[in-house]
């Protein structure tokens, strides 16, 4: 990898990389410092990187992805024993913020169904591509991406009522 | 695209809003590589394969040059002994150092 393709690539995916681990984690200085380390890692081994694999998208994707995971094991913030059918616990939305209330539900989600919301509803990637970025199969994906928008329709729904009132959308 | 699923709730997601990552992680990220030491590590080169190749030759006649390079006009080769097959005679060793010390005093 040259000096301008290191450069481009920093540039198309730093954005997406920093939103994604925000997201997950929740913290902007952990998102740049876990972006920093995807980069400096992809400089330093470039051979890692193939091509042949897929894009380079998923490939940083998966990258980051890693590091968050490996960052809450080290703070024992999650562990292969998390069930994957965890239901988030539900909280007053109404006296927060709502920017705030959506992101504390999104922050509530179990973290597979998170990454996996995450991935299609802010970064719109397809299954196939969030599939290939989390390293799991097409069904274990829908069925998470299916799990989190239960639950997210679950805790957020004085919001999406206020939502349908103001615009009056039919329930 | 898969939030077409529940269009209402992808609505309701948008309004969480991200600050953008900060200016400084583009220096972070791009001079922080630019470190001399890093280089010295983690550095490399890109070589064409055309001349890898003629480098790689150049040093193969190199060294064979070398080690056939003529010492006082004398090749290498000539001033080892030929030796041909290994005595137990006692005087072997003397008639052999001889017989070199010979070879490189003459003019060969």
């Amino acid at each position: 990898m040259t000096d301008s393709d290191y450069r481009d690539a920093f540039h198309r995916y730093k954005d997406l990389l920093f939103r994604f681990v925000y997201r997950m984690t929740g913290s902007g200085s952990v998102a740049e410092d876990l972006v920093q380390e995807c980069f400096t890692s992809l400089w330093e081994h470039p051979g890692r990187y193939d091509s042949g694999r897929g894009a380079l998208q998923a490939y940083l994707l998966g990258m980051a992805r890693n590091l968050v995971f490996k960052r809450w094991s080290r703070e024992r913030r999650y562990g292969s024993e998390e069930p994957e059918v965890l239901v988030c616990p539900p909280f007053d939305v109404l006296r927060m913020e709502r920017s705030e209330a959506i992101a504390a539900a999104v922050q509530a989600l179990p973290s597979l169904q998170r990454e996996a919301l995450v991935l299609a509803e802010y970064e719109e990637l397809s299954l196939d591509e969030i599939a290939r970025a989390t390293g799991a199969d097409l069904a274990a994906v829908k069925s998470r991406l299916h799990r989190a928008r239960q639950n997210l329709r679950r805790v957020l729904a004085p919001l999406l009522e206020t939502k349908r009132n103001l615009h009056g959308t039919p329930k | 695209m898969e939030h077409q699923n529940d269009p209402e709730l992808h609505d309701l997601l948008q309004e969480w809003n991200l600050p953008a990552a900060g200016p400084l992680l583009e220096s972070r990220v791009l001079k922080g590589n630019r470190r001399w030491w890093r280089a010295l590590v983690h550095g490399y080169i890109r070589v064409p394969v055309p001349i890898a190749c003629g480098v790689a030759v150049l040093m193969i006649g190199g060294a064979w040059r070398l080690a056939t390079i003529s010492v006082n006009g004398c090749s290498i080769a000539k001033l080892v002994a030929p030796v041909t097959r290994p005595s137990r005679d006692p005087g072997y060793v003397r008639k052999l150092s001889a017989a070199l010390a010979c070879k490189i005093d003459s003019t060969c």
